[in-house]
């Protein structure tokens, strides 16, 4: 539709604003349709083609804000970027780091434990594992409430549930050494919240899966080995790799969804009409 | 009239505008734009939502057709969306003649 190139950049934008939503294909035809219209009514009042086109969208509104109507009659709640959301954005990126730096320092204190005395560098390294896990459970806790808040509870019950998950995977993480127990909570908090991402449409869908078939893989993974092998350490068995891979999935997810909330303009501003 | 003005009445406006007959949604701004002689100002863009919410509540239903090579959305009155519209007329008359018969009484003491 090279003709109306102007409308096009507009739906493009808009397209941004609502693609993770079920109906998002509908709703730009629908749009395209009204925005098709006007134009033509606009030209037989004499505008020209470009003109016609700026004043249907000036009259169509601003994406940003016809995307966060939309958005709010799936939750019932105003998309609100705010100065906390963003800072939760900022907490779920660096909780995504942060699960697998804890991992890693887990990890290698468990190999550094069977060549020497547990003392030293390994208890070293086991506490900063151990509170490195316990900060990636509270800051994930927080992105979750960003998320939450960014569209007035938005997540719903599921979007609670995966909340409180997180907070008492931090909580659990304080013994780190029964790893199955926190990892275990770590892939249902996972799946939990990529459900919570889906089924409300309030934010990218693809991260949250990421999030969810991480986290689940991670947790599978480690009661696989748990069931079929000796009691083991987190640096003993070769399951290490697949709790790692799916904590890389895990990660990206999240630092996807942190990414996105973080470079979302605060608004201050309402939108009147999503609340009409 | 600011859009926050037409808070909680927005619903009222498009169940009134759609009762008349089936209208896709450039049909129902334009019939809203005209009833009220443009005394609404709002971005246009912000109705769809809201006629999408009325149908997710069962008040209206849609259909899609192709009109000159692209698809439209028609939207219909449900016999859920009558009835409440009803019900909503008849609470605004209500409310809007207590209102006018409160607007209409003289304070005293009076102000200037």
């Amino acid at each position: 539709m090279a003709e109306y190139a102007v409308i096009d950049r507009y739906l493009s934008e808009l397209e941004r604003e609502v693609r993770w939503f079920r109906d998002a294909e509908e709703i730009i035809e629908e749009v395209t349709d009204h925005l098709l219209e006007a134009v033509a009514v606009h030209a037989r009042r004499g505008l020209d083609r470009i003109a016609a086109q700026k004043r249907a969208l000036t009259e169509f509104g601003d994406p940003t804000l016809v995307g966060r109507a939309f958005a709010s009659t799936r939750s019932g709640g105003i998309a609100m970027p705010t100065e906390f959301t963003r800072r939760s954005g900022v907490a779920l990126v660096a909780s995504s780091f942060l699960w697998l730096a804890a991992l890693g320092f887990i990890y290698w204190s468990d190999v550094a434990d069977r060549t020497r005395p547990w003392e030293g560098l390994p208890w070293a390294l086991y506490l900063i594992g151990t509170f490195t896990l316990m900060a990636a459970g509270v800051l994930l806790a927080i992105g979750i409430l960003g998320i939450n808040r960014r569209h007035g509870g938005g997540l719903g019950n599921t979007g609670r549930l995966a909340f409180w998950i997180a907070a008492l995977t931090s909580v659990t993480a304080f013994g780190s050494w029964a790893w199955g127990v926190w990892l275990s909570l770590f892939g249902v908090g996972a799946m939990v919240l990529a459900i919570a991402v889906h089924r409300s449409e309030i934010a990218p869908k693809t991260a949250g899966l990421l999030v969810g078939i991480g986290g689940g893989l991670a947790a599978g993974a480690a009661w696989v080995f748990q069931l079929t092998s000796e009691p083991v350490t987190l640096g003993s068995g070769g399951f290490t790799a697949w709790i790692f891979a799916g904590l890389v999935i895990y990660s990206v997810g999240l630092a996807s969804l942190g990414v996105w909330l973080k470079t979302e303009e605060p608004v201050d501003q309402p939108d009147p009409i999503a609340t009409a | 009239m600011r859009g926050q003005a037409l808070k909680g009445h927005l619903d009222l406006l498009l169940l009134a505008v759609v009762a008349d007959g089936p209208k896709h949604g450039y049909a129902v701004i334009e019939e809203l734009r005209l009833r009220s002689e443009d005394a609404f100002d709002l971005p246009e863009g912000t109705v769809y939502p809201a006629l999408h919410r009325l149908e997710k509540a069962g008040y209206l239903s849609s259909s899609w057709s192709e009109v000159q090579g692209r698809r439209r959305r028609t939207y219909r009155l449900t016999k859920r969306g009558s009835s409440a519209l009803g019900e909503q007329r008849q609470s605004w008359n209500e409310f809007s003649q207590a209102v006018g018969r409160v607007l209409k009484g003289v304070p005293w003491p009076s102000t200037p």
